[in-house]
């Protein structure tokens, strides 16, 4: 594996790692009623947080692979990518409203990314 | 859940406790928020070190790696002070609003790249720069222009 393709692989299991988290405190979570104690352990039962902690532990793993082969100054910078992949992933999968203002200001990230992916 | 309770009252202390104790507390997020950025950026710029330091055949295995990596004294050290940064973070966040605070957290962009070249001797050209800035642009744009709404 290319030190670039674990650079993107890590931020799209990244960007998936926050819906899944998301997932995992929406619901009957998202409330805020529970007591503090048994919010954690529905927490700790739910099937989407150990998918977030998973998908958190294999974009690491791809940081570091991706980081030994490429600047730091280079590499780091992308990572601002899971921005608009996460607003893009949130739109499709947890039906949240993206407001115009956003999607513009994601415009202006991509424009960023863009410009140093071509650096 | 108990950090939303804690940014909903912090106001309320903060105000009373603002008329006594100005000059101790009154910059309390913003001093979590500053060392939290350095530390996430020195975190990273170690981890960089570290793999750098890593000394590995040509054509290793990606589970062989992974072990180096995850096993280099630097690389797990970095992570460490990447944890802690993000421990601040949390500080931070239950005490103002976190579209206060986010656009911030690109500045690590800044040291990282000026780490990467004072640290590392790598070039970067004035596109990167020139896409650093508009990267920040944008994650300013994001979290102002929203007030930072959770739905």
């Amino acid at each position: 594996m290319s030190a670039l393709t674990a650079l993107w692989a890590s931020v799209v299991i990244g960007a998936f790692a926050q819906i899944a988290l998301k997932s995992a405190v929406s619901g009957p979570l998202g409330g805020g009623n529970a007591a503090a104690s048994s919010w954690w352990l529905t927490l700790l039962r739910s099937g989407w947080l150990w998918l977030y902690l998973s998908c958190f532990g294999a974009a690491t793993g791809l940081w570091l692979l991706a980081l030994s082969g490429l600047n730091i100054s280079y590499a780091f910078p992308m990572l601002s990518a899971s921005y608009v992949l996460v607003a893009v992933l949130a739109r499709i999968f947890l039906k949240e409203a993206v407001s115009m203002r956003r999607w513009i200001a994601i415009g202006v990230i991509c424009c960023g990314v863009i410009l140093i992916a071509r650096s | 859940m108990a950090s939303v309770i804690t940014s909903k009252q912090a106001p309320a202390i903060a105000s009373t406790a603002g008329t006594q104790q100005r000059a101790g507390f009154a910059y309390t997020a913003e001093m979590a928020l500053i060392v939290s950025v350095l530390l996430a950026a020195c975190g990273h710029l170690l981890i960089k070190n570290g793999l750098n330091g890593v000394a590995l055949p040509a054509h290793a295995a990606l589970v062989m790696k992974l072990q180096a990596y995850f096993l280099a004294p630097k690389v797990v050290a970095g992570l460490a002070i990447y944890g802690m940064g993000t421990m601040l973070w949390i500080v931070a966040v239950s005490k103002r609003d976190i579209s206060y605070l986010y656009p911030f957290t690109s500045l690590n962009y800044v040291v990282i790249t000026v780490g990467g070249m004072c640290l590392f001797g790598e070039p970067v050209s004035a596109g990167r720069w020139a896409g650093i800035v508009v990267v920040m642009l944008g994650v300013g744009m994001m979290h102002i222009s929203t007030g930072g709404k959770k739905s």
